[in-house]
């Protein structure tokens, strides 16, 4: 069981990278939540995989499974869902400033900010101007 | 007392800033009582210290580290004491004449304060440390003084040059102190004087010298770290005159001073103090007669008298470094009084180019005076002080021809003495001469020459007659250091004579002379160095710098990867760790697990390379779900439920962002190498990955706590949820971290979605409309089945959702999961009747209030146990009878839950309604 597990936490791991190293924005953000799940796994590896009973205390529990991983993992799957939602809009506003969702084309001083609006985006041609002045400027010029 | 005395400058300083609008242009006369109230206070520990004792005093700083801010006021710390106060007080009354009323007078009475306090500092600490932050500090008011008209170019390269190159020595003497400190085990300097001897056959007695030596020499401007002295005259010449000849300078003479009696006695010492300071004392002199601008030739003259100093102190006997810091006044003395003159010339004329001034003597008759006195006394000609302190010099010099440990160097140092002396001669009396005499008085300047005010004249006066008064001072004071004018016909006598001789011969045909040594230039210098070195060096570590930090995120991320690798498999590969993975003690595997397992990987082997971004979502759910799946397996009721409500707010999430970005997944045109590149790093992180998973599982090392976990669970914690308690109790401080972790997301995608940047560069915040504004129709479905089944299946959620909080204690659920359950719940509306309706939901609080709220339930729970005096976040359980249905269980935990049920739905809710809003 520990073998098959250990299997799916490298393969979980292997594809979070693969998507971690690619050049979109959003494939980006996707393999840093596959790797999350690689990480519960690992972690839920690192205590004996006991087949007890839940870990909640009864009259006739035998043996339970361990605790420890199970609080630790609890809280970071809530907190993985709030950074990818962070992450994601972060890019998105990253996408609108710069034009760009290509991590090469986005390399800190040289890439200086595209004017024309973002060619295959779809929200920022149909964003009121009321939610989106910033990119609006130069769209606005357009118009 | 000594406290009060360092603290004074300081203090005032802070009390020049906080009141500089009532000072208006009278911040000098503020300022002024400060060295005259210190040089009293200086003069009160005379007696004492005459009669041989030393003041002290210590307060304990970080004493751990044996830094104790501790002050000693002996004879050495005195001299340079008095010196600095005298000084300080003849150049802050100069200054209130010399600058104009428009400057920044009170920053430069502060710096001016701030130099003089840290410059007393320097001198009187008795702990290394100590010493080290003064110094440094008078590092730093100088820099502020060279560049107090910063908005010259050349004040800004004089203070950068002068910064860089003290600074730097500064740190040599740091790491020199260090090392004593690491030998001596003390950083108190009389702590190191006793173990002298340790210091002095330690190891590390070369670098600690030769350290100590390069803060004394950049500080002291000696060759060839001189460069900056000159570059420094950018300053308003009353600060020439105090820091860069009376003063900072000699830092580095107080440094060789005080270590003497720790490291005097190898010749590594001696040789290089000693040829140093010759070096310096002919080099400075003769750059001096090349030069033009009077106040160059001042610096130069201070890096040759400098060299003087240093010289007599590598020659080590006490009687020579008694004529040393008698040579230290005695250059302050006629120093202070030729720049105060240049002062009054630059102030007067508007220039200080020797060749365009002439015959000012007329015009100038007092400042001609000062000039006189100052130049016969730094040129050691009698009567002045000048003369005592240079034949102390030559005599010293003499001596060493028979007594010096170099050889045949040995004829050296008289030879460079004389030379030197000579071309110091020649320097100042034909400076003082073509400038104060000539035919007539010169009409080539800015401005027409007239005599200066009384109140430059006073102090100029005042400082130039110690030149007379000095020697009966010392006479008075210290009778076993007696000078006189005529010892009888000494080799000293005669080398004055030989160079007042050859010295008169020369500038009788100076003109010549003048020519001659004008010719050339060297190719090469410290200067042309500094100047070379310090754009490559910038260049060449912004190049370096360029090398990785290249932007891209994927370069960033392989270092990453890279050091994961390389740091995690080497020493799986080096100590063959794999052969401890046991095989015994396995789970049992069942068939189910092994078909989970198969899609659960297919599915992430497809969210990888699928194009469709909806397929790509669709296997990351899989995925999602199957882990959730597992956590059952595991039996793990509390992650299994969690990963399953988080699974599905995520796809929601995922569906509200697609739109935002474009639609392919995959950069276009990347090289096949590069695509082979990433496949074998994944393919590596995943194996390893998978390896550390079997390692870490077959090698416990300590005995797992989690037994302390189930033992206490229900004594301490009241709850049969061993999660659950874990959560709410044990670790609750960790909860409370991720909990505001958690409201951080939110309010960051909150901020992210709601303020932008105008195009002045101010931050604003869209209009926050909440209601029935909205014109763009919700998301609709026309399921009919949904839309009138989606309330009662709220309701019920909502339900489940309070059950799971308040039972979480005891059975699966609580607060993360309640508050999930809730937040689904009204996704579904969400989902169903789109955005109008959830606005039309009448609320209490907003959304983004539930964060704050739900944080203080929890910090409140905390502080509540502080209350009652136990640890923070202590819950208590208490068991309360109730009539009719029996005993009720109360726990505190419960608020700590309900404060983390707020927080995950208020930041799941808003995080998913505001991304909502950015389509609109």
């Amino acid at each position: 069981m520990e073998y098959l597990i250990a299997i799916v936490t490298g393969v979980l791991f292997a594809c979070g990278t693969y998507m971690v190293l690619s050049k979109r924005f959003l494939k980006i953000i996707f393999g840093t939540s596959m790797l999350t799940n690689g990480t519960l796994l690992f972690l839920m590896t690192m205590g004996k995989l006991q087949r007890g009973e839940a870990p909640i205390i009864g009259a006739y529990s035998a043996s339970l499974s361990d605790p420890l991983p199970q609080a630790l993992i609890l809280t970071a799957i809530v907190i993985n869902f709030g950074i990818t939602a962070f992450a994601l809009v972060l890019a998105f506003q990253a996408y609108r400033r710069l034009g760009s969702d290509n991590v090469d084309e986005i390399t800190g001083e040289d890439a200086a900010p595209q004017t024309a609006a973002p060619a295959d985006g779809i929200a920022v041609e149909e964003a009121t101007p009321q939610d989106a002045p910033a990119a609006g400027e130069e769209a606005a010029h357009e118009h | 007392m000594l406290f009060g005395l360092i603290l004074i400058p300081f203090l005032t300083a802070a009390a020049t800033l906080l009141i500089h609008q009532f000072l208006k242009d009278h911040a000098g006369w503020f300022v002024l009582p400060v060295p005259i109230v210190l040089l009293i206070g200086y003069l009160g520990q005379l007696p004492a210290v005459l009669g041989g004792e030393v003041v002290s005093t210590r307060l304990p700083w970080v004493p751990s580290l044996g830094i104790f801010l501790s002050f000693q006021l002996d004879g050495l710390s005195l001299v340079f004491a008095l010196l600095i106060t005298f000084v300080g007080i003849v150049v802050v009354f100069y200054s209130i004449f010399y600058l104009s009323k428009t400057e920044r007078l009170c920053n430069f009475y502060v710096f001016l304060l701030l130099f003089m306090g840290a410059m007393l500092g320097v001198v009187t600490s008795a702990n290394v440390i100590v010493t080290y932050l003064f110094w440094e500090l008078t590092s730093v008011s100088s820099f502020l003084l060279i560049g107090f008209w910063f908005h010259k170019d050349a004040s800004c390269y004089g203070a950068q040059k002068a910064m860089l190159i003290t600074v730097a020595g500064g740190f040599c003497m740091l790491v020199s102190f260090i090392l004593m400190g690491t030998v001596a085990g003390t950083f108190e300097f009389s702590g190191l004087l006793e173990q002298g001897d340790l210091i002095r056959q330690s190891p590390l007695y070369p670098a600690i010298a030769i350290l100590l030596m390069l803060g004394a020499f950049t500080k002291s401007a000696q060759v060839p770290f001189h460069i900056w002295l000159p570059s420094a005259m950018e300053a308003p010449t009353p600060v020439s005159c105090y820091l860069h000849s009376a003063t900072m300078v000699k830092a580095g003479v107080y440094l060789i001073a005080r270590f003497s009696p720790l490291l005097s006695g190898a010749l590594l010492w001696h040789a290089p103090i000693t040829f140093i300071g010759l070096a310096s004392l002919c080099f400075g002199s003769f750059m001096a007669l090349r030069n033009d601008d009077l106040k160059a030739i001042w610096a130069y003259h201070s890096v040759s008298q400098l060299g003087l100093i240093f010289s007599l102190l590598g020659m080590g006997s006490p009687s020579a470094i008694a004529a040393g810091l008698f040579h230290t006044a005695t250059h302050s003395a006629f120093k202070g009084s030729l720049f105060l003159m240049t002062g009054m010339v630059d102030h007067q004329t508007g220039t200080r180019s020797v060749d365009r001034l002439g015959g000012l003597r007329r015009a100038m008759p007092f400042t001609a005076v000062v000039c006189f006195v100052g130049c016969c006394s730094m040129a050691g000609l009698p009567p002045f002080a000048g003369f005592l302190s240079k034949e102390l010099f030559l005599e010293h010099a003499w001596e060493m021809l028979h007594e010096g440990p170099y050889g045949s160097f040995n004829a050296l140092i008289p030879l460079m003495a004389v030379v030197g002396s000579l071309c110091t001669l020649l320097c100042s009396l034909s400076t003082f001469a073509r400038v104060f005499f000539g035919k007539e008085v010169t009409k080539n300047t800015p401005k027409p020459p007239k005599e200066a005010s009384w109140g430059m004249l006073a102090p100029s006066l005042l400082l130039c007659s110690m030149n007379l008064l000095l020697p009966m001072l010392i006479n008075r004071l210290l009778p076993q250091f007696h000078v006189s004018y005529w010892h009888g016909i000494t080799p000293a006598f005669c080398m004055t004579l030989t160079i007042v001789c050859i010295g008169a011969l020369i500038l009788s045909r100076f003109h010549q002379f003048h020519i001659f040594i004008n010719r050339g230039g060297l190719p090469f210098g410290a200067n042309r160095a500094y100047n070379a070195s310090l754009p490559l060096l910038i260049s060449s570590t912004g190049r370096v710098t360029r090398c990785y930090m290249t932007g891209n995120l994927s370069h960033y991320l392989s270092y990453i990867l890279a050091a994961f690798l390389l740091l995690s498999a080497w020493p799986i590969l080096r100590y063959q760790l794999l052969d401890s993975v046991s095989t015994d003690d396995l789970a049992l595997i069942e068939p189910i697990e092994v078909v989970l397992a198969v899609v659960c990987s297919i599915a992430a082997l497809l969210a990888a390379t699928q194009r469709k971004r909806t397929h790509v979502i669709m296997s990351m759910g899989v995925c999602g779900y199957l882990i959730s799946a597992f956590f059952v397996m595991f039996s793990a009721p509390d992650l299994a439920l969690t990963q399953f409500l988080v699974e599905s707010v995520t796809l929601i999430l995922y569906v509200l962002v697609l739109p935002l970005f474009p639609r392919k997944l995959f950069a276009e045109n990347v090289r096949k190498s590069r695509r082979t590149l990433q496949i074998g790093i994944s393919a590596c992180v995943g194996i390893l990955v998978a390896a550390l998973s079997l390692l870490s599982h077959s090698n416990r090392f300590f005995e797992t706590i989690s037994d302390f976990y189930m033992q206490y669970s229900i004594p301490k914690g009241g709850g049969r949820n061993i999660v659950n308690v874990m959560l709410v109790d044990f670790r609750g401080i960790d909860t409370m971290g991720e909990a505001t972790v958690l409201a951080l997301a939110a309010l960051g995608v909150f901020v992210l979605i709601h303020l932008f940047t105008d195009s002045e560069g101010k931050t604003r915040s869209y209009p926050i409309t909440y209601g029935l504004e909205y014109k763009t129709p919700p998301i609709t479905t026309n399921n009919v089945i949904l839309l009138t089944m989606a309330r009662p299946i709220m309701l019920i959620i909502l339900f489940i959702s309070v059950y799971l909080l308040l039972a979480g204690h005891n059975n699966p659920g609580g607060g993360f999961i309640a508050g999930l359950m809730s937040a689904s719940g009204a996704l579904l509306l969400y989902v169903t009747y789109g955005k109008r309706f959830m606005m039309r939901i009448p609320s209490p609080v907003s959304l983004e209030q539930l964060l704050p709220l739900g944080l203080s339930l929890i910090s409140g729970c905390g502080l509540l146990s502080c209350l009652l005096g136990d640890a923070f976040l202590t819950q208590y359980v208490a068991v309360l009878p109730l009539p009719l249905f029996g005993m009720l269980e109360v726990v505190t935990a419960t608020i700590f839950d309900t404060g983390v049920y707020l927080v995950v739905i208020g930041s799941v809710m808003s995080i998913i309604l505001n991304i909502g809003k950015i389509q609109e």
